[in-house]
């Protein structure tokens, strides 16, 4: 009976994992590859977030295909803030096709990013961020009280990094744990075809402690990491033998922060944007804004037949993006350093029924310029407590090395190896 | 001594704790009926005379219900209350018709709360949260790392309790104290009838309905209830499966979604 065992580090760059395990940090991954898996760099969704890029895992399509753009939208023809969740991914997930081609029954997901509400699954399905109520975030219900009676945690609290650093870092070492010893006892117990278990401390380290990279402190991190891998990857075959499908994979990197970028405040200064101060949130947008953006590098047109009060008409739109492109190109730093690396357009990178819902445009900025869309900043260039900030070409995908790859991929390709080997007789 | 006194003497004692290392304390008293039930348990702490100020923010929106029963008790149980309001929002107009709930809630409570607490200068703060009150809040700290020290600390130290309870509302200057933690909701119910406490009579039925949580009007909606007496509401808890908070704005869920989204820098 085939197996496949996926293990997500989310936030996790090529390099650092390279780096790691080269250092030494990481020996229990390195005997596994040793063993014949090999380390592959990987494109992360467009835009790099984690709710984007582990849909596009989940589902192997661009989120034109599956719906999910970021973890804030603006509800249809208006400027009202939505979050998306499970429920408006449109594409089915690689376990689901999997179930109904009756390749595989039962299956284990365990805290990927953007599950939640929970769904129907043949297994158990544990939701990842952003779960807020715990009994929204299970699938049976009957595992509820037992997840509950093991301690189970969805994420540390995020607000405590503001005014306890050390505290979180315990609490991030001591979620990891718990997580390791619930995933151990599903996996060592309940049957499953494919599992699949995300940590998301590493993402959360990573926002606020990149600038540690290099320091003690990642080293005995990530000794932890290579311990929940190992503790997971072992208790998988001690159960069905070695000849399972093992994956790692990363759903974006990570690079040091050196200033936030607020687009909108950019985009102000340029004339592109109008704000009206009264009132909330994107509805902030008032008549005559051309463009703006929302978190992280995403741009969108402020179509006439589109927003309340949209003024750009559907046939200019090609002159408009011309010059909206014009602009973000221009946008500088103190030191005249250039923020913007690259802007692709939707056609260029989005294919599906949802292009609709698809911003004009997404930027990828120069390393270190973590591009935001809030609109409440008033200065282009601000910083926080944020030492890290997501990148996007540099995700990592580990994969039995016989699996040969040799052009770019980018985390919808996953998937392809997981069904391929379930399809191959 | 049985289990109200327990739960009693759990709370007097770091109520007491707190007030010796902070004297320059208050209490936040939202009229619900769990600060109601702090301020009482304060009032038997301190012997029936309560030695510092309580602070009710006023959005302006609460039931008009609410605004009667604060001023009749304050006035009877004779303590110094400070009404802490954003003035300068009210102006502009804020209130939960506007924008998210969110902004309504962090201008008109936790900034008014904020004020007040830089205006007076206080070093700590009462708050009657419970441990069992709303799944996010209880539930993250209950798995917190620290949480098994907690139940020692709850024991013997006290004061190092208190900043493991972090909520999110309070800029980080000042300590938070809960000295109900422990009580459930069918505790306070329990309590409340064995001491015979006021309440706001909004938790009553009328007409087949009543609240089971109380605070601004636009967002509170009361539940299908006939429970027109204490004891009708601790039988009605004691079978309820509905979560408490359940009436409350169905938005909840989207403003905890944009905390943590906020909290990683998105937003």
């Amino acid at each position: 009976m085939k197996k496949a065992l996926i293990i997500g580090i989310d936030g996790v760059p090529y390099e650092l994992l390279q780096g790691l395990i080269e250092k030494g940090c990481m020996e229990g991954l390195k005997k596994i590859i040793d063993s014949g898996y090999r380390l592959h760099r990987m494109h992360a969704s467009l835009p790099d977030i984690s709710s984007v890029s582990w849909t596009s895992f989940m589902t192997g399509a661009n989120p034109a295909e599956h719906g999910i753009f970021g973890f804030t939208e603006l509800a249809l023809n208006t400027y009202e803030l939505y979050f998306p969740n499970s429920r408006d991914i449109k594409a089915p997930l690689f376990w689901q096709s999997l179930r109904e081609q009756k390749r595989i029954k039962r299956s284990i997901i365990l805290n990927i990013p953007n599950t939640y509400p929970a769904f129907p699954v043949d297994g158990l399905l544990v939701s990842g961020f952003v779960a807020i109520d715990f009994d929204k975030a299970v699938y049976p219900g009957n595992y509820i009280p037992i997840l509950k009676d093991m301690g189970y945690i969805i994420d540390v609290d995020l607000l405590k990094a503001r005014e306890d650093r050390d505290g979180f870092y315990n609490d991030l070492i001591e979620s990891m744990k718990i997580r390791e010893g619930i995933s151990k006892k599903l996996l060592g117990e309940e049957d499953w075809d494919i599992a699949v278990v995300c940590i998301t401390e590493t993402d959360r380290l990573h926002h606020f402690f990149f600038n540690e990279k290099d320091t003690p402190l990642f080293d005995s991190f990530y000794r932890k990491v290579d311990r929940f891998i190992t503790s997971i990857y072992n208790t998988a075959i001690k159960r069905y033998g070695d000849d399972i499908l093992f994956l790692v994979l990363s759903d974006h990197g990570f690079e040091k922060l050196k200033t936030e970028v607020n687009l909108n405040a950019y985009l102000q200064e340029a004339g592109i944007l109008r704000i009206d101060k009264t009132r909330e949130f994107y509805e902030r947008i008032d008549t005559g804004t051309i463009a703006f953006a929302m978190d992280p590098g995403r741009i969108y047109i402020n179509y006439e037949n589109r927003y309340p009060r949209g003024c750009v008409k559907e046939d200019g739109a090609e002159t408009v993006r011309k010059k909206i492109k014009e602009v973000l190109f221009n946008l500088r730093d103190g030191n005249g350093v250039s923020v913007i690396s690259q802007i692709f357009e939707k056609e260029d990178i989005y294919k599906g029924n949802f292009m609709q819902q698809a911003p004009d445009l997404v930027c990828i900025p120069r390393r270190g310029y973590d591009l935001k869309g809030n609109l409440r900043k008033d200065n282009v260039f601000t910083r926080d407590i944020f030492q890290g900030m997501h990148t996007w070409d540099n995700a990592v995908l580990i994969t039995p090395e016989d699996i040969k790859i040799n052009k770019e991929i980018n985390i919808e390709f996953p998937p392809g190896i997981i069904k391929d080997y379930f399809e191959k007789r | 001594m049985d289990h109200y006194d327990m739960l009693e003497s759990k709370s007097i004692y770091i109520i007491r704790e707190a007030y010796y290392r902070f004297r320059n304390i208050a209490m936040l008293w939202s009229v619900g009926k769990d600060s109601t039930t702090l301020l009482w348990l304060i009032r038997k702490a301190f012997f029936g005379k309560i030695p510092f100020p309580i602070i009710h923010i006023d959005t302006s929106y609460k039931f008009p219900e609410m605004y009667q029963f604060r001023d009749r008790l304050s006035k009877e149980w004779g303590f110094e209350l400070i009404v802490g309001r954003n003035e300068e929002k009210l102006a502009e107009g804020m209130g939960p018709g506007k924008g998210m709930k969110l902004e309504c809630c962090t201008e008109l409570k936790t900034n008014a709360l904020k004020q007040v607490i830089k205006k007076y200068g206080f070093k700590a703060i009462f708050l009657g949260i419970r441990r069992d009150e709303h799944g996010i809040r209880a539930k993250e700290r209950y798995f917190s790392p620290r949480d098994e020290q907690f139940q020692w600390d709850y024991e013997n130290q006290p004061a190092e309790i208190w900043d493991q309870y972090k909520s999110f509302l309070y800029a980080e200057e000042h300590y938070r104290v809960h000295p109900i933690l422990h009580f459930t909701e069918l505790d306070i119910w329990q309590y409340i009838k064995r001491e015979g406490l006021p309440i706001v009579d909004l938790y009553l039925s009328k007409e087949g309905k009543r609240y089971r949580s109380i605070g601004c009007v636009p967002c509170c909606s009361p539940i299908e209830s006939s429970a027109s007496t204490i004891d009708d509401i601790i039988e009605e808890v004691r079978t309820s499966k509905q979560s408490e908070r359940a009436g409350r704005a169905q938005d909840k869920e989207n403003i905890y979604t944009m905390q943590k989204l906020r909290a990683l820098g998105y937003m």
